[in-house]
């Protein structure tokens, strides 16, 4: 059984009976179980992944209309809700807690007939961006088990790349898909805000993370963006997208199009071989007709310092309910006060989310909101400006999506500055709401390397046609595991 | 130009659903944790939806005030 096809291609064959759904996930179970031990991508795996695959080619088999996904076995990070599943933010606060609810995307991709193959890794409480801050475990890139595979989606990323499920759904706050994609060579798309419901996706900073697809393809991903896309009456932030196909016209190409190469993106601090492959990257651009220059977003240098002082301060709202009374772990309550028992209780997050915390209740407190948290959304609406601007010459944005090859696991661990600035290509399009995607470019000493394309809000679909033209003047060796 | 402002609190004993989701408001002829769901529930991931008629009725009786304007 081939497992190394697009979810489009996945979707032909079954549909014409060339390949029976049963078989394909029972191989995607197989290929978990024999790769998974070194690469830690699940947290949990879907019991009855078998059942439903039966199912489906039982429908197919009689006739019977049979949703659009026919199958394909997808894996979702665990801070979705899918009902009475374990979903544990990869946090040992919420280590047993089995969601009673379907989120928004959960709900619209079950109808569809996709099948969930299992919950996977990610930082925790989606905070980090190598998957090392999980309470589990990190999960190790597949392209070299030494290095990390990115974060926080890190499990999505890993589960996509080594042929164990066909797509994935990640959350992207800061880089958190675009990130992971880059380095395990994969595509990571983080759409428009409010572009997709991120009702059931447990918050972690609401004003600027969003729900998005990690998958093979570019097409991959603009199929998965058609079934879950647009409005949701239990998500008050997004939007009407008019029920875009974004498939269509996917091949319309680049010509004619401008492109700003961020000039803060390439400078200080990027490794010599990403510097190349951007390079080339443009080249490539212009050979199919795009016009390229540099552009400057001078707020660029401080987006990360804002971005990491915004999603304390939400994180720091969002993470309070996490008292340990509703949901969480066992821990008796005789011998304590009610105080002393929640302080008890928190101790068992993570350093990474005690950090945000921590920085979360210092800089919007009284004192000290003017010298932080209102400089940071004064970046923010500066860093907007900027951007919109550059948007009137430009109709896209190009940098690499990080500015450094991956690392190995635990080289920056200790470290969280040098950490936090791995994010400073990213962030931009989290703060300021606009569509980014990273895509697959090239392999450098057994090491991938992502390239990120940006877009003005709600040109996803232009945005997407520009990858597919990208991604198609790309080959890429077999990854090795 | 003085700018002050109030924090009024009231309560809207006519409305059919709770304030931030859809679960009926009525609590007197149901048993307990009846009318309940992962929104009001505080469920992780779940998000409020705020109730379109509450605010309504709050912008009209309060008229020539600003509100949150939905």
């Amino acid at each position: 059984m081939n497992l190394k096809i697009s979810a489009l291609e996945f979707i032909e064959e079954a549909k014409n009976g060339n390949i029976s759904v049963e078989e394909f996930v029972s191989a995607t179970l197989e290929r978990i179980n024999s790769v998974d031990d070194k690469l830690h991508a699940f947290l949990s795996v879907n019991d009855n992944a078998l059942d439903q695959a039966r199912n489906i080619d039982k429908k197919i088999k009689s006739g019977e209309k049979v949703g659009d996904c026919f199958g394909i076995p997808i894996s979702i990070k665990d801070n979705m809700c899918i009902k009475d599943t374990k979903t544990t933010c990869a946090s040992k606060m919420l280590e047993n807690f089995v969601a009673p609810y379907d989120a928004t995307v959960i709900s619209k991709l079950k109808k569809q007939d996709a099948i969930f193959i299992g919950k996977v890794n990610m930082d925790e409480f989606a905070m980090g961006l190598t998957t090392e801050f999980s309470a589990f475990g990190p999960s190790k890139n597949p392209w070299n088990i030494e290095h990390v595979p990115g974060g926080s989606s890190g499990g999505s990323a890993v589960s996509v790349s080594s042929y164990e499920c066909i797509a994935s759904l990640g959350s992207d706050t800061g880089g958190s898909v675009r990130n992971p994609a880059s380095f395990c060579s994969t595509v990571g798309y983080k759409p428009t805000y409010g572009l997709i419901s991120r009702y059931g996706l447990i918050s972690y900073a609401n004003s600027i993370e969003q729900i998005g697809p990690l998958t093979r393809t570019v097409k991959d991903t603009a199929f998965m963006l058609n079934l879950i896309a647009g409005v949701d009456p239990n998500d008050n932030t997004t939007v009407n997208n008019n029920n875009e196909n974004y498939l269509e016209n996917i091949d319309s190409g680049i010509a004619g199009k401008k492109i700003g190469i961020i000039t803060e993106m390439i400078g200080d601090g990027i490794d010599p071989e990403v510097m190349t492959a951007t390079k080339e990257a443009i080249s490539k651009l212009e050979g199919l007709g795009a016009i390229c220059e540099e552009v400057s977003l001078e707020m660029v240098k401080y987006s990360v310092a804002a971005y990491y002082t915004i999603t304390a301060t939400e994180a720091g709202s969002n993470l309070a309910r996490y008292d340990n009374l509703r949901y969480g772990y066992e821990m008796p309550v005789e011998g304590y006060e009610f105080n002393s028992y929640i302080s008890k209780a928190r101790k068992n997050f993570g350093p990474e989310v005690t950090r945000r915390m921590i920085i979360g209740g210092f800089v919007p407190s009284a004192g000290h909101a003017g010298k932080y948290f209102l400089k940071a959304m004064k970046v923010k609406s500066k860093l907007t400006k900027e951007i919109n601007e550059a948007f009137k010459k430009f109709d896209l944005l190009i940098a690499p999506t990080v500015p450094i090859l991956p690392f190995k696991i635990g080289e920056k661990i200790d470290d969280p500055v040098s950490l936090f600035l791995v994010d400073i290509n990213t962030v931009t399009a989290n703060l300021t709401g606009k569509p980014a995607i990273s895509i697959p470019f090239k392999i450098v000493n057994g090491l991938p390397i992502g390239i990120q394309l940006m877009a003005n809000s709600m040109n996803d679909k232009m945005l997407l046609q520009a990858a597919h033209a990208l991604e198609k003047t790309v080959t890429l060796p077999e990854i090795p595991i | 130009m003085t700018k002050i402002g109030l924090e009024i609190h009231c309560q809207l004993t006519n409305l059919e659903s709770k304030l931030f989701c859809s679960c009926k408001a009525n609590y007197r002829e149901f048993e307990p944790n009846e009318n309940i769901c992962p929104v009001c529930a505080g469920m992780p991931g779940s998000l409020p939806r705020l109730n379109q008629e509450a605010v309504k009725k709050s912008n009209n009786d309060f008229n020539g005030f600003e509100l949150f304007n939905s």
